[in-house]
């Protein structure tokens, strides 16, 4: 009784400290007025308040079908009552409002919008019907292939035109015009360029991401800070040293949010070109759900974008959290060396891997075995790395 | 021999017949300036440049760090002209360190340009970081705020020393520093001098500042730009706080104010 009334003094409190007075006072306040609990609260609640609207909305949209034996052939002339036979000339559809006026049973079907419950029972159709590790993975593939094709170009495009007065005047406006381009517009183009496979997808994709990313390239090399660059140049640092130690860190360790935040564009540029043709992706499994009107499966199959989209953004931050610390932390620790000598060795091979067999295509092959042999170094190394910051971190 | 050479030292810096026009020479911000630092290879020098804003202090210390060259006239280092194989470093008012860098890392880049191998930088590196006080931080992040306004500024002097120990530009370093703080980068300063010896041309508005630290006192007037007074700090080599009090000390404070007043009512 006792633990009772003090456990409900205390929601008390915390409800009253969520909507409390004294906090509401002004707009001034705005960023630190829940600390973390809260915060977690409320997020439940949030998405508590979320599915209970979504669950409303598909009962509101809900339909009742009449449960009929669909079994029964078509009406035919032969075995109809004279009197029926004005009627059963009539359309199918005729036939079902018949149907519908003589049933005396129905079940509730959502044509239109699943409640969350048949939406999770979907995962395991997913997961039997549509492949649906394969087809994610394909997507996530595609996706990261694009990605690195776009970063590749937009560097070594977007350096050159950043650093040379030149190329600057040149291009720079030509490349801030192609911003304008409306993607979908073009992937006839593509199709007529690339084909309907693969390389048309990823092609596509890097387009899309190019076309965002290297305006930004060369921004982010303007806005390079002054004083580092001389400060370098009275150290006596080179051209290339002043690139290696303050143009390609500055403007990479900016570029990473950049990125980050094009993911989300990305999603539906592979989503676009995986409607091209229908062969694997996510895009494919959507559309063909969609056309079967299997609507519960085309929203499992939103839900894995945005899961995988979410944990793909948490990807990005760890490694930026990694590959540019000064971001995030005071000072070195251990392992900090191997973890990004063990990403970098990935990024690279992987990068390297899509260079070399665009180029050389029969190199894929052997290739593909040596990418395998480093990207797992890689990752042990930064597993390694990990395992020796956390062991620091708790001692 | 320059004519402007008064002694047995050699010049070390020398400004000759330095003009500066930023529009094709229908008029000049800096006319047929000269100006030279002797080299006292035992002893170093402490100058410090006085004037008004926009006279062109800062475009002294640009010309010989070689960030900029003159309309005309010749800048020489060792009676070189300023080149890549002579880089002087240069302690800015905005903290100049590269933040995605440890302290360490930051001040080891000269050597690190130079070729030196990590053992080597790491050695010499922290013996400067040492010499400035910063024992302890070599592994932060060389940025604001992990590390404070001072703390910055020693690891901008220690990188400048390690890239050139004859030669450091100040270009009013202490300028975003709050009072105490600066005090005590003065006399950091006065000390790592004192031990070091390079020759320090420094550019400051402080004029307490100017007479605790310098030497010689150089006073710039502007349009066009010019040196013209020259007064020679006579207090003893080893400068300590309390000669704030001597009466000698406030004098001369005192007299280049009177000079920095007089040239402003021309």
């Amino acid at each position: 009784m006792r633990i009772n009334f003090s456990n409900s003094r205390r929601l008390s409190t915390l409800v009253a400290s969520l909507t409390g007075k004294p906090n509401m006072a002004s707009l001034l306040h705005l960023r630190d007025r829940y600390n973390g609990r809260q915060q977690l609260l409320l997020a439940l609640a949030g998405l508590v308040i979320v599915v209970l609207i979504w669950w409303g909305l598909a009962e509101m949209l809900s339909i009742e079908r009449p449960v009929i034996d669909y079994n029964t052939h078509l009406p035919s002339m032969l075995d109809q009552e004279k009197d029926d036979f004005a009627i059963n000339l009539d359309s199918i559809l005729q036939v079902d409002s018949i149907n519908l006026a003589n049933a005396t049973e129905f079940e509730k079907i959502y044509p239109l919008l699943p409640p969350p419950n048949e939406v999770l029972q979907a995962f395991p159709l997913l997961q039997r019907d549509d492949q649906l590790a394969k087809n994610t993975w394909i997507s996530v593939w595609r996706n990261l292939q694009g990605y690195f094709w776009a970063v590749f170009l937009a560097i070594f495009i977007g350096f050159p035109i950043g650093l040379l007065p030149i190329l600057r005047g040149l291009f720079s406006k030509q490349v801030d015009a192609l911003r304008y381009l409306p993607l979908t517009a073009v992937t006839g183009l593509f199709i007529l360029w690339f084909g309907v496979g693969d390389s048309m997808k990823i092609a596509f994709l890097a387009f899309g991401i190019l076309v965002y990313l290297l305006p930004v390239v060369i921004q982010r090399i303007k806005e390079v800070e002054d004083v580092y660059l001389t400060t370098v140049f009275t150290l006596g640092a080179t051209n290339w040293q002043m690139i290696k130690s303050v143009y390609f860190p500055a403007v990479l360790s900016k570029l990473m949010d950049d990125i980050r935040v094009l993911t989300a564009i990305s999603w539906t540029y592979i989503i676009i070109a995986e409607l091209l043709n229908r062969e694997g992706g996510v895009g494919a499994m959507i559309w063909l759900n969609g056309k079967y009107g299997k609507v519960d499966k085309v929203f499992a199959w939103l839900l894995v974008i945005i899961l995988v989209g979410f944990l793909q953004d948490r990807l990005f931050v760890y490694l930026d959290k990694r590959l540019f610390p000064h971001k995030y932390y005071k000072t070195v620790f251990t392992g900090l060396k191997e973890v990004r000598y063990g990403f970098w060795m990935m990024l690279g091979s992987v990068m390297l891997f899509l260079l070399l067999s665009s180029i050389f295509p029969n190199w894929a092959q052997p290739l593909q075995s040596l990418l395998y042999i480093t990207v797992i170094t890689g990752l042990i190394a930064v597993i390694y790395g990990e395992i020796r910051f956390q062991r620091s971190y708790i001692s | 021999m320059s004519v402007f050479n008064d002694s047995s030292y050699k010049n070390i810096i020398e400004l000759r017949q330095v003009s500066q026009s930023y529009d094709g020479g229908q008029s000049f911000i800096i006319q047929e300036m000269d100006f030279l630092v002797e080299d006292k290879p035992a002893q170093g020098q402490f100058v410090v440049i006085l004037g008004p804003s926009g006279c062109g202090k800062s475009t002294v210390l640009r010309y010989i760090a070689g960030l900029q060259a003159p309309t005309s006239g010749e800048v020489l280092m060792h009676e070189q002209p300023i080149g890549p194989d002579n880089r002087v470093g240069m302690v800015f008012q905005q903290y100049s360190s590269l933040p995605w860098l440890t302290v360490l890392e930051n001040v080891a880049l000269a050597l690190d340009y130079r070729g030196a191998t990590e053992k080597e930088r790491t050695s010499v590196a922290m013996e400067m970081i040492h010499k400035v006080g910063l024992a302890g931080h070599e592994q932060k992040f060389a940025q604001y705020p992990t590390l404070s306004g001072g703390q910055l500024q020693r690891v901008a002097i220690a990188r400048s020393l390690l890239a050139n120990q004859e030669i450091l530009l100040m270009d009013e370093p202490f300028g975003a520093l709050d009072i105490n703080t600066r005090l005590q980068m003065q006399d950091l300063l006065a000390e790592l001098w004192r031990e070091i010896h390079p020759t320090v041309i420094f550019v400051t508005h402080d004029i307490s500042e100017a007479v605790y630290l310098a030497d010689d006192i150089y006073i710039m007037k502007k349009a066009p730009s010019k040196f013209v007074e020259h007064i020679h700090v006579d207090l003893p080599l080893h400068r300590q706080r309390e000669m704030k009090r001597d009466p000698k000390f406030t004098d001369l404070v005192r007299l280049v104010e009177d000079r920095m007043l007089h040239l402003a009512g021309e």
